[in-house]
């Protein structure tokens, strides 16, 4: 890795932190802030067989973890859109991440390993049947997005990008986040309303 | 209050009439002209309609119901748990609306699918103010109708006088969420304060207290 371009992210993760305003909680999260920490997760059983935490993780620049799940409509618009970007995006040192905390049978493991084989999932897909991680982010519904930076503060969160339908989406929050960042910028945009189907908190 | 049935003999007997208030002879499933309503402020027994709206139509309907309390029910045919949970609000309006609920369904599908909408209104029965946003499931939706989770499904409810006084909606950080009984709780709690504030007025007062400081507005 690019220890130059490493630290580069690095200064745009600290610029978020010393800009973020130290508030209760987003404008559309009551549990986060922009330039908080970013919670970690541990053990999470993946698609792929095996078991992930978030420090497996930590050589990545930028960490992009996505909750979302099988069954919502919104979120299976979203697949291929999450597939291109991580495949765009891996090479560059950026890690997407999909967590799954919803425990109905079309959302559990054999399912999600279904779906992730028919739509060639190119990222970790991690089932947490606690659901802290989502609570722990203040996670409303599926497809919500949380941008973290080198140091692990939650950089941009929100929506993935300003559409549902793929042909219409203009404004692409995540892909200009991670793109700022990488360049040693804040970015542009740090919050924009999530949008799907609420998660299914038991 | 006035219910027509659109059945042959009233009219054959009062065409005139009854082609005045928009009932069609013959009794088809013609929709309304958008905004038509009877004394009661419901639309007729029997039809269900669908109206394209953005906040102002919304503001006007809520307007239209003021003096009662009003149930919204955000929801959208994509969403699953919304439409398994849609037969309570029709059956909140069955039970209530006599005791003087209003209820409106605002629907987050995209305008181009109106028909499918109607279709499962009209299978649930949904003779209360159907809204369909303008904008569909994207932002502009949760926007304008204050969904700040982003997500539905969402429930508002409205005191006599127009103020939002409880929201239903996701939450993270809470040990249980909202429940089908919680809404109708509510809904009940406000059809007695409406009541009781005629025979009493400190009475009321004292139960407007209350109500500001049970709203969860999220």
């Amino acid at each position: 890795m690019n220890r130059g371009h490493f630290a580069v992210t690095l200064a745009a993760c600290l610029a978020v932190l010393v800009f973020s305003v130290a508030g209760l909680a987003g404008d559309f999260n009551s549990k986060v802030s922009v330039g908080d920490p970013g919670a970690g997760f541990k053990n999470l059983a993946g698609v792929d067989g095996k078991s992930h935490s978030m420090d497996d993780y930590k050589s990545a620049k930028v960490l992009v973890l996505c909750f979302t799940c099988n069954h919502c409509p919104v979120a299976v618009a979203y697949e291929d859109r999450f597939v291109e970007f991580a495949k765009a995006y891996k090479s560059k040192g950026v890690q997407f991440v999909a967590i799954n905390v919803n425990n109905l049978d079309a959302d559990k493991l054999p399912a999600m390993k279904k779906r992730a084989e028919e739509k060639g999932f190119n990222f970790p897909y991690l089932y947490d049947p606690s659901q802290e991680s989502a609570r722990a982010y203040g996670a409303t519904c599926t497809p919500h997005l949380f941008v973290l930076c080198p140091e692990r503060k939650i950089a941009y969160m929100g929506a993935f990008d300003d559409s549902n339908n793929a042909d219409k989406a203009t404004k692409l929050f995540v892909k200009d986040a991670v793109d700022a960042l990488l360049a040693g910028k804040k970015p542009p945009v740090t919050e924009t309303r999530q949008r799907g189907c609420s998660i299914k908190y038991d | 209050m006035f219910r027509f049935r659109c059945s042959a003999l009233p009219c054959v007997m009062s065409a005139a009439l009854i082609a005045g208030l928009g009932c069609q002879p013959g009794g088809g499933q013609s929709s309304l002209p958008a905004g038509s309503d009877q004394a009661s402020g419901d639309t007729p027994a029997g039809q269900v309609t669908v109206r394209i709206a953005d906040r102002q139509v919304y503001e006007g309907v809520l307007a239209k119901h003021r003096g009662k309390p009003i149930l919204v029910d955000f929801w959208s045919t994509w969403c699953v748990p919304c439409t398994e949970q849609f037969p309570h609000t029709v059956q909140l309006h069955a039970k209530y609306a006599a005791s003087g609920l209003a209820v409106i369904s605002v629907s987050l599908d995209e305008p181009s699918d109106e028909a499918r909408v109607k279709t499962f209104l009209e299978k649930q029965g949904a003779t209360f103010d159907n809204l369909l946003s303008k904008w569909g499931g994207d932002d502009p939706s949760f926007e304008n109708f204050d969904i700040r989770t982003g997500t539905i499904p969402h429930y508002k409810l409205y005191d006599r006088d127009g103020k939002l006084v409880e929201t239903f909606t996701v939450d993270p950080a809470a040990d249980k969420q909202f429940t089908a009984a919680d809404i109708e709780r509510s809904v009940r709690k406000l059809l007695q304060l409406a009541s009781w504030r005629g025979s009493s007025p400190q009475l009321g007062r004292a139960l407007d207290l209350d109500q500001s400081k049970r709203a969860r507005l999220f």
